[in-house]
């Protein structure tokens, strides 16, 4: 078995090679739109690509599925303990509500769906699957997840990332302009938000206040919600595009040299 | 060919297209900003438009009663007028400047007419207009930031490299006039 593992290891460095060298640019091509696109103030922001700061307003009253708290938004992934301690993620959801963002001076709408959220995890948890905790085990369930009782026939992890009320977050993306709704029910839309009675009239405020909508665009697709500072944010970016760009020629090199080396001794597999 | 060769060929090769893609990234992002510096111009521009619409109409709703300022009211006009002679940013953001400082002086003396400032239109016409200069004055913000990381990009290396080949020269501030930053001097006319 040994036998195959090195061969194996000399083709995948050898296909991710280029892989790793592309994502390298594409890392350093996100770094440099973060830097050259300033802050903008929400009031004055003009549609198109823009760059936010500020604190998050929910829009509706949601509650984490792990961790049980509530919160503007979550994402949450499930991962299974594959051979050599590597995690495989099985499932992934997020809540895909709308929030707001305010900064001193207005407050925009955030569509998070299809955003690249580097938030911290707020809850990690490795459990063997048959011994669940209730929370992890009622969510699979509610869920109806097909393959939830192999997965429990082994280790499991468990993430969840929340973004709460008041958190800062830096946002990159497309700002639209507010839709225009016409309201033919009134109350029962955001009722069916979970969000209800005197919250309605705050949150139909701050949908008329707000300057636009931002979300993933059609024709730049960069989406970043962060909780890091745009420095922190460019500092990673810029790490990541330098392992990739020379992490994937150095893969690359070493498979292929692997493959020349054993073709021209002819002692493959071994 | 030796295997050895074979390797030192491709990671050659590798260098080279390391190092096209990265010029061609600086590239790219030289031109992107360069077109964000027209970009947020022409975002300035929507609110100056703006502002200037709302003129006509502020002089009108004041003209019946502040009969007897003209001199607010040609400076608000030779403001106009030199902003239709502006072409260039900086000639642009000096008649701006001059138009800004005329609006504040007209606001101030109209504080010392009590039937004015009691017509809803013109509330209506201040607020709006002080919304805009306050929407002006963050894109004019938004707008230094984008030349200021231009001017500087074009000066560092390895982007000077690119930045000279391409000719790229520094781009002009808007800045605010220093008599912007003083107080508005309000000088009341006589009545007669």
């Amino acid at each position: 078995m040994a036998g195959f593992e090195l061969p194996l290891y000399a083709t995948l460095a050898l296909g991710a090679g280029p892989v790793l060298f592309h994502r390298g640019f594409r890392d350093l091509r996100v770094r440099r739109l973060i830097q050259n696109t300033p802050t903008a103030k929400i009031r004055s922001m003009a549609m198109g690509l823009v760059e936010i700061c500020g604190q998050v307003v929910a829009r509706s009253t949601q509650t984490a599925p792990f961790s049980a708290r509530p919160c503007a938004y979550w994402e949450l992934d499930i991962a299974t303990l594959t051979g050599r301690r590597g995690w495989s993620i099985v499932h992934r959801n997020r809540s895909g509500h709308p929030f707001f963002v305010r900064d001193d001076t207005g407050v925009a709408m955030v569509y998070p769906q299809g955003a690249d959220c580097r938030i911290g995890f707020g809850v990690t948890e490795e459990c063997v699957g048959l011994t669940l905790p209730e929370c992890y085990a009622q969510y699979m369930s509610e869920q109806d997840l097909a393959m939830r009782h192999v997965w429990r026939l082994g280790t499991m992890r468990f993430r969840e990332r929340i973004l709460e009320e008041g958190f800062c977050v830096y946002v990159l993306g497309t700002a639209v302009p507010r839709g225009r709704v016409l309201t033919v029910s009134e109350g029962e839309p955001l009722a069916a938000t979970g969000t209800g009675g005197w919250a309605a009239g705050r949150v139909q405020g701050l949908i008329e206040d707000a300057t636009g909508v931002i979300r993933r665009g059609e024709n730049d697709p960069t989406f970043i919600i962060s909780q890091q500072s745009e420095r922190d944010l460019t500092t990673g970016l810029g790490l990541n595009a330098m392992l990739k760009l020379v992490g994937g020629p150095a893969l690359t090199t070493a498979g292929l040299g692997y493959w020349l080396h054993a073709l021209a001794s002819g002692h493959l597999f071994r | 060919m030796h295997v050895g060769e074979i390797l030192v060929t491709v990671a050659v090769g590798f260098l080279l297209i390391g190092s096209a893609g990265y010029l061609m990234s600086i590239y790219n992002s030289l031109i992107a900003l360069k077109n964000n510096i027209g970009r947020s111009w022409a975002n300035i521009d929507v609110l100056l438009k703006q502002r200037h619409d709302e003129l006509p109409k502020l002089v009108k709703t004041c003209e019946g009663y502040m009969q007897h300022e003209r001199d607010v009211f040609n400076r608000l006009s030779e403001a106009r007028g030199a902003l239709l002679k502006a072409h260039t940013v900086p000639q642009r953001a000096e008649a701006e400047n001059m138009l800004t400082k005329a609006l504040g002086q007209f606001f101030a003396v109209a504080e010392a007419y009590p039937d004015l400032k009691a017509d809803a239109s013109f509330l209506q016409l201040q607020s709006r207009i002080s919304e805009l200069e306050n929407q002006i004055a963050d894109r004019r913000e938004f707008y230094n930031d984008t030349v200021t990381t231009f001017n500087t990009r074009i000066q560092q290396i390895p982007d000077v490299v690119v930045a000279n080949w391409l000719a790229f020269t520094r781009e002009e501030l808007f800045k605010i006039d220093s008599a912007d930053r003083q107080d508005v001097e309000i000088r009341f006319s006589l009545a007669g």
